[in-house]
């Protein structure tokens, strides 16, 4: 008789064990594709943004000399030219020390110049790039996760540089 | 007849996993679901940023643009001008030049997931973009 109850105590037990032992996975389970669904969108739609903001940049910029592709303190920026409460400002996008960064400069109001590890980190990149085809520029931009993303603007304007 | 204690325990405890079986397949079901609806929603991105290109495209070089980049020139007998062009991450772009004028070009532009059927009609697009681009006579538009 005795045994027979140790049998029941075991069997039960062995039921606990199993009922743990799946509830700890289901929640285990749960985490990792809350995880994965969460640092996919975001890696993703944080790189989308930064592209989306660079390409609206272009588009706000359509002048003559609205936009130039140069080398700049031994990095290739985008430099944006613009009027800032009647003060000529730039604006440096480009890829440093794996981010893509931007960085503002008043050239009126003096300070030091253009410092390429001072730019605001807009988003963590492994490459960066823009190449220019006429009037068509692609922005093409990759994490270090692989994700990547190439988005084109037209600008109507023709430039030089 | 009195039943011994661990024997309704044991019960209960039956009773308690099949709900929780109950529980997880749904609970599941439901994982599978949102990473199936991420994906989904990834796809449509990348689809939306190609469709926003081929759009680019056309505006900066009209027509001209699908006459290089691989895009190739499918043969209608009602007369609409089709072109389809695979990117290398398997989405697949169509336009279609449903009315075209001397002075205006008129078209959508649909975007296919990787593995759709190429025939897909707009259903299956994962997105669809009105085209207009006004075309000087001189220039023709070269369809």
């Amino acid at each position: 008789m005795k045994k027979i109850h140790r049998i029941d105590a075991l069997f039960i037990l062995l039921l606990y064990a199993m009922f743990a032992l799946l509830s700890a996975l289901s929640v285990i389970i749960g985490v990792q594709v809350y995880k994965g669904l969460v640092e996919d969108s975001a890696n993703r739609g944080e790189l989308r943004t930064a592209l989306s903001y660079v390409a609206n940049r272009f588009r706000a910029a359509d002048t003559a000399s609205g936009v130039t592709l140069e080398r700049r303190g031994g990095v290739n920026a985008l430099v944006f030219r613009e009027q800032l409460a009647g003060r000529r400002a730039e604006t440096l996008i480009y890829c440093y020390d794996g981010a893509l960064r931007e960085y503002l400069l008043v050239p009126d109001l003096g300070g030091q110049g253009f410092v390429p590890a001072e730019g605001d980190e807009l988003v963590a990149v492994s490459d960066f790039s823009v190449t220019r085809d006429a009037g068509l520029y692609t922005i093409f931009a990759k994490t270090e996760s692989g994700a990547e993303a190439r988005q084109q603007v037209f600008r109507r304007t023709t430039v030089s540089g | 007849m009195k039943k011994s204690g661990s024997a309704i325990f044991l019960m209960e405890f039956i009773v308690v996993i099949l709900s929780f079986s109950l529980s997880v397949t749904i609970t599941l079901q439901l994982f599978v679901s949102a990473y199936q609806k991420g994906e989904r929603s990834e796809e449509i991105s990348v689809a939306l940023l190609h469709a926003q290109n081929i759009a680019e495209q056309i505006k900066a070089f009209g027509s001209d643009a699908l006459t290089y980049g691989g895009w190739v020139k499918e043969h209608t007998a009602d007369g609409t001008r089709r072109f389809q062009l695979v990117f290398d991450d398997g989405f697949t772009a169509k336009i279609v030049f449903e009315k075209f004028s001397a002075s205006r070009l008129f078209g959508v532009v649909r975007v296919y997931p990787p593995g759709a059927d190429s025939g897909g009609g707009a259903d299956e697009a994962l997105c669809s973009l009105n085209l207009s681009r006004y075309v000087p006579k001189d220039t023709g538009g070269g369809l």
